[in-house]
């Protein structure tokens, strides 16, 4: 992944546009003189195509890299939660762990090939009917173009609700059971065993102790670790928006109303592009730091 | 059957079973880091560096970690190296 380098190319693309809009608008005044409606509409066609090939050849890439940091973020949530479990358990957040793993795991690597195989290919649909719909009066598909726009914002939603709702309530369901399940376990090997009962029960205690640092050093590096996966494509997914929204306000005295709004759009759709990238890394990082509260919650009952 | 009784008896007696106590008492790092060792951390934080090797170039995952347990994680470092990882990026 280049940050800098496609934010750059994305610089270009827009100093290209506005290059062919400043173009096209003087060939338009030309035609407007020759009183030529023909021409006129042939100028606009050759500076759509081209705006139209320069930036989807920016939106491209950038689609994949949003792909690839999804799929990294699966891909190491996926080794990360293992782990946590494992680590959980030794902390005695056995009834958690049980529930917890199955859902988490197959929340995660759904909600993943869900983004990739769904929500990526409708923004794409999105897109390329907002391109379309400004080729020419005629062809209208705005509104579906929106109505798949709005989709993708809902369906992220409820995708996110679900699963910090499930983590959190299976989660604070499983973490008193376990709190009350270790505390009666170690009240009953403090009395039950003869001499030794007392040194041993806080033996285990000193133990699930050092599993609970160990659980939460480890889940405080898989945050900084999916933050790191994440940071990057976000910030330049911040700077493209900014650059198209700044393209369109500097192209509306000059340019085509359809130009400026096709733009725009492009704004709209590296927006949504940013609120994927966004709700997914939330996601994930809420899912990693409620797996580490959940055993957290149960040592309190000791 | 007697006889058998009383041998039995008597091997009971004279099987050494004395437990010595020790004083060494084993320090918390010594238990996180035998328990780093038998569940593999070390190798999670080998996998984690290659997720994060172009932004966090300056940071060691194990280290982190180290720090991570102790509970001094060094925000700087962090804030710097994703800063640096975009100025690198910007001039490529």
């Amino acid at each position: 992944m280049h940050c800098g380098g496609e934010v750059i190319d994305s610089i270009t693309v827009l100093a290209s546009i506005l290059v062919i809009i400043v173009i096209h608008s003087i060939l338009k005044s030309l035609s407007e003189g020759l009183e030529n409606k023909g021409i006129a509409q042939i100028t606009y066609y050759v500076q759509y195509i081209l705006i139209v090939t320069l930036i989807m050849t920016n939106f491209v890439q950038i689609l994949d890299i949003v792909k690839d940091s999804i799929q990294s973020l699966v891909g190491f949530m996926n080794s990360l939660i293992p782990i946590l479990i494992t680590l959980m358990i030794t902390t005695g957040s056995i009834v958690s762990a049980n529930l917890i793993q199955p859902i988490i795991l197959f929340l995660i690597t759904f909600i993943g090939n869900f983004i990739v195989g769904v929500i990526i290919p409708l923004v794409l649909i999105s897109t390329a009917l907002g391109v379309i719909s400004k080729v020419s009066d005629r062809i209208q598909v705005d509104k579906l173009s929106k109505f798949f726009k709005t989709s993708v914002v809902w369906i992220l939603g409820v995708v996110l609700t679900i699963f910090v709702g499930v983590v959190s309530v299976e989660g604070s369901l499983s973490s008193s059971v376990d709190g009350i399940t270790a505390k009666t376990a170690k009240a009953a090997v403090s009395s039950f065993i003869p001499v030794v009962g007392k040194i041993l029960g806080d033996a285990v205690d000193t133990v699930i102790g050092c599993s609970s640092i160990l659980k939460n050093a480890t889940g405080i590096v898989g945050v900084i670790i999916l933050i790191g996966i994440a940071i990057m494509p976000i910030i330049k997914l911040t700077v493209l928006m900014a650059i198209y929204y700044l393209g369109a306000a500097l192209c509306q005295p000059i340019a085509d109303d359809k130009i400026i709004k096709l733009l725009d759009q492009m704004g709209d759709t590296f927006k949504t592009l940013l609120a994927i990238m966004c709700s997914v890394s939330v996601m994930f990082i809420i899912g990693t730091t409620l797996v580490i509260n959940i055993s957290n919650s149960g040592m309190m009952y000791r | 059957m007697k006889k058998i009784f009383f041998i039995l008896i008597l091997l009971v007696c004279f099987i050494p079973n004395i437990v010595y106590a020790s004083n060494e008492a084993l320090s918390q790092d010594d238990i996180i880091e035998s328990q780093q060792e038998s569940l593999d951390i070390n190798s999670f934080i080998k996998e984690a560096d290659k997720y994060t090797k172009d932004v966090y170039e300056d940071i060691d995952m194990g280290e982190l970690f180290s720090s991570a347990i102790s509970g001094e994680i060094d925000n700087e470092t962090i804030f710097r190296s994703i800063l640096n990882a975009l100025r690198g990026r910007s001039n490529r």
